[in-house]
């Protein structure tokens, strides 16, 4: 989760992501941030991100997207 | 019939809000359905067949895709691979519909100029399609269903009515917005009893949308066809002023009708997805495109952006470009692909002409560039003490929006592309303001028509601007006392049966994005 | 239940009222007279308004062809007869008689001269706009048909030089000095005893207009400009039986070779209308015609018309 955090505070500085819970409806995260995102959690993780999980509900939230990535690695 | 005729409004929508109540609730769909049908058939005729077969295509596609999940034996990426062959062919069916209907004849003919230029003596012979109204929307929404079904997010639908609904509700078949399944087609197929509410909100939305689309749009109208169709003939500022003049008239007209679409849709109890939110008040170009035709862009980011940039071989490519040029370069190999491909598909969406395949170029360029430059930029403006947030950037960044969208939407408009370099060039170098002051008056709006014209504009600007800050007027409004309301409306309303700029005098104007 | 009945009285009441005020706004936008082109018979009504009271000698009536042929500062140069264009664009007949009618309230000219091209026109109204709906609505109420004459209640002045103004200052006159020749076949006004005769309610039309000159102590003369597009040998028999049937005097400028237009260099629209040249010449020969057929008065020297002289010099004349 630490790590997470860290490369979130990397791609878009100055959130507090710990309690933010709207990344994606309020705009803090545009589709380039999300494309950013995604490749280094792929490298950080070793897991495949496809475009399906690619929606406001996965990314909405540090916590959502720590779900999402503890979900990818059980189906590798 | 379009959205902004009386034809519509007080004939077609009023007949169906009644039948559709009287009937009881088990068959309020084939109420909507046969409306949708009726209202496809007034417009595009028989050609209503290809809409029948988009329905059916898309139907069986996705049954068959959970029937591959289901029964087909093998591994996991066995599966993945049937199903995915099975998601392009029925993509594929149904864009080489579109694409032959709308594109044959434009590839055909630059085919043969192409192979004059390398002295093959070939000529291709122009073939007469029609195109049913609303193709290019409801083939984008046939195509998400398909793919939401194959990513698994949503769930094959059995019933084909369903699909049928979604694909064809009436008020948005012509110009959008584009809707996902699971946005309408179950409220559709619901068959809710029109509630009291929702019949005043939706005809108040489309009062508004009326005021935007006949008091100002079709008046500004008259410059931008005179303008543009003669544009060796005017001076640059009078140019300058007939492009603003036609983003004006694109954003009122475009919006205009989205509010009439969007108060049909609440009065069935269907909440269609906005289309636009406040696009002049973004921060860039890429910003402004998530306010402007909302439903397109999203569309564009999910199903191209998103798989473009997570495809393996952009991948692998953006890899060897890490090991080679390092990190800093590799990050923008995956949005430079997908950008492109987005922009390319965003400008031939509109249309089968090199204009629009410039448009999209030219907001691929810009904002693959603000991409790019984010970075250096605020490294540049903390060093310089620049807060971003000022009004003073503020400003300046609002100029640089509005140059930068009035200089796309006028190649968009232009005759050609050469056309439109000739205007840009007039801009700059023949430039003499008071041409422009001199000829205001004679380029087809009166004075009386530029200051219904202007308070138009302004009024529409304060209610984007309480938009912008979150004030709902809507709810304002109903909150006052009955009378006041009501001369409220009556003025409303009578504003626009006076100032609207329709019948003897004007030119009836189409509405601009049907044509798409 | 009870709420519901509540809210259907109220929108009941609503429409009502929508009703209401859709009538009352009709019955103000309705023009007095019946007209075909109502905005812009308005506009006429409030331009000739703008003259003095009997001043003027000559009323122009017609369509397009009237406007882009005589020029009234011209007459008034070399002969000095006031005269004034009350042509407008597709003037139907039922225009020209309710313009006429408004003319006789504050002028009283000693001649009518109305263009012929306006026989010609089909007498039924046009389609006006693809909307049959808003047709339908105009015939409850006419607010949807006359909503912008709003524009002749406010008074509204932005601009000085403007095109309504120099137009009202050249009396009607529209100067367009463009050029595109007639590629046509030339003669066009080749002889032939065909007659395309004037259609019956035109012709009806006629009748009343002329006996509404008769009332108002005016003649009522015709007149056909030289247009190689409209114009036709067998038009001008429909016209000259027509006129002598009412006894009326005709004349057809499209026969008088004396005025010498230059198709190539006289039209502004391929022989359609006439531009300015061509313009000159016509005012030129029927300021003489008019001058040696009817007793007019020249005016200048009247210390009464010295505008006359203003507005011939503000447009360089």
């Amino acid at each position: 989760m630490e790590e997470l955090i860290e490369i979130l505070e990397d791609i878009q500085p100055g959130v507090d992501y710990k309690t933010h819970e709207k990344l994606i409806d309020d705009h803090v995260l545009d589709s380039f941030g999300i494309l950013s995102l995604v490749s280094e959690i792929e490298d950080a993780f070793d897991i495949e991100v496809s475009p399906a999980e690619l929606v406001p509900d996965n990314f909405n939230s540090a916590e959502r997207l720590w779900k999402m990535i503890q979900r990818l690695k059980g189906e590798e | 019939m379009s959205y902004h005729l009386i034809a519509y409004f007080a004939i077609f929508l009023p007949a169906v809000i009644l039948i559709y109540q009287l009937t009881p609730q088990k068959f309020r769909w084939l109420v909507l359905l046969s409306a949708d049908y009726i209202f496809f058939w007034l417009i595009s005729g028989k050609l209503i067949l290809y809409l029948l077969f988009a329905t059916i295509i898309t139907h069986y596609i996705g049954i068959w895709l959970e029937n591959v999940s289901l029964t087909a034996e093998g591994s996991a990426k066995q599966i993945t691979k049937k199903k995915r062959r099975v998601l392009a062919f029925g993509i594929l069916i149904n864009l080489a519909v579109l694409v032959v209907l709308k594109y044959f004849n434009f590839f055909g003919q630059n085919i043969s100029s192409l192979m004059n230029v390398l002295s093959i003596n070939w000529e291709y012979k122009t073939i007469h399609f029609m195109v049913p109204i609303g193709i290019s929307y409801y083939t984008l929404q046939t195509i998400s269903y398909m793919t939401d079904v194959y990513r698994g997010t949503l769930k094959a639908e059995k019933n084909i009515v369903k699909i049928a609904l979604y694909l064809s509700f009436f008020p948005q078949i012509m110009e959008g917005p584009i809707s996902r399944f699971h946005e309408t087609a179950e409220s559709l197929y619901e068959g809710k009893s029109i509630e009291f509410e929702n019949i005043k909100f939706g005809y108040q939305r489309i009062i508004y949308g009326l005021f935007k689309k006949i008091v100002v749009a079709d008046r500004i109208a008259p410059v931008v066809i005179k303008v543009f169709g003669n544009y060796t003939e005017y001076d640059g500022s009078i140019i300058v002023f007939a492009v603003i003049c036609f983003t004006l008239q694109l954003y009122m007209e475009f919006s205009g009708c989205m509010d009439i679409i969007m108060g049909s849709g609440q009065i069935f109890g269907v909440k269609l997805p906005e289309n636009f939110r406040q696009p002049f008040f973004a921060k860039d170009a890429s910003d402004f495109w998530h306010r402007w035709h909302i439903t397109l862009g999203t569309w564009f980011k999910d199903y191209i952006f998103y798989p473009v940039s997570l495809a393996k071989p952009v991948k692998n490519f953006a890899k060897k470009v890490k090991n080679r040029f390092g990190r800093n370069v590799s990050k923008f190999v995956a949005p430079f692909a997908a950008l492109f491909c987005v922009w390319s598909c965003n400008g031939l969406w509109h249309g089968p002409y090199w204009t629009y395949i410039f448009y999209g170029m030219y907001y691929f360029v810009l904002i693959f560039l603000e991409n790019v430059l984010e970075e250096p930029v605020s490294k540049l403006t903390a060093k310089l003490h620049i807060n971003r947030e000022g009004r003073g950037y503020r400003i300046f960044r609002l100029c640089k929006l509005l140059v930068i969208v009035n200089i796309g939407e006028m190649f968009f408009r232009a005759e050609s592309v050469g056309a439109g370099f000739i205007m840009l060039k007039n801009m700059f170098m023949n430039f003499h303001i008071h041409k422009l002051t001199y000829k205001f008056f004679d380029l087809g709006m009166d004075q009386y028509d530029s200051v219904v014209a202007l308070i138009g504009i302004l009024v529409v600007l304060a209610v984007d601007i309480m938009h912008e800050k979150n004030i709902s007027l809507r709810d304002i409004i109903a909150k006052w006392a009955l009378p006041i309301r009501w001369v409220f409306w009556y003025a409303a309303i009578m504003f626009v049966v006076i100032f609207g700029a329709y019948g003897a005098g004007y030119t009836v104007v189409d509405m601009i994005y049907a044509g798409y | 239940m009870k709420k519901l009945n509540g809210k259907v009285v109220r929108s009941i009441g609503f429409m009502a009222g929508l009703v209401l005020i859709l009538t009352l706004s009709s019955m103000i936008f309705s023009p007095k007279r019946e007209a075909y082109n109502v905005i812009a018979v308005d506009e006429k009504e409030r331009s000739i308004n703008a003259e003095p009271e009997n001043t003027l000698d000559v009323i122009f009536m017609g369509d397009s062809e009237s406007y882009s042929g005589f020029s009234p500062l011209q007459i008034w140069a070399e002969y000095g007869n006031t005269s004034y264009v009350c042509g407008t664009t597709a003037q139907r007949l039922c225009d020209t008689y309710s313009l006429l009618q408004h003319v006789f309230e504050k002028q009283s000219p000693k001649l009518v001269v109305l263009e012929t091209n306006c026989l010609y026109r089909e007498a039924g109204i046009s389609k006006e706009s693809d909307d049959k709906s808003l047709k339908l609505a105009a015939e409850y109420f006419p607010v949807f048909q006359y909503h912008s004459r709003w524009k002749g209640y406010v008074p509204l002045t932005l601009s000085t030089k403007q095109e309504v103004t120099k137009e009202r200052r050249m009396k009607g006159f529209r100067l367009r000095k463009s050029v595109k020749p007639y590629i046509g076949p030339l003669p066009y006004m080749k002889k032939t005893s065909e007659i395309t005769a004037v259609p019956e309610l035109a012709g009806e039309y006629v009748e009343k207009i002329n006996k509404l000159c008769q009332e108002n102590n005016a003649e009522l003369i015709l007149v056909s400009v030289p247009s190689a597009k409209n114009w036709n040998y067998s038009r001008h028999n429909g016209v000259a039986e027509l006129a002598e049937k009412n006894k009326i005097v005709y004349l057809d400028l499209n026969l008088v070779e004396e005025i010498g237009i230059n198709w190539k260099t006289d039209t502004k629209d391929a022989g359609d209308h006439l531009n300015f040249a061509g313009a000159k010449k016509v005012t030129k020969y029927i300021g003489k015609y008019l001058n040696e057929k009817f007793q007019l008065t020249d005016h200048r020297g009247d210390a009464k018309y010295q505008k006359w002289y203003e507005d011939c010099k503000l447009l360089e004349l």
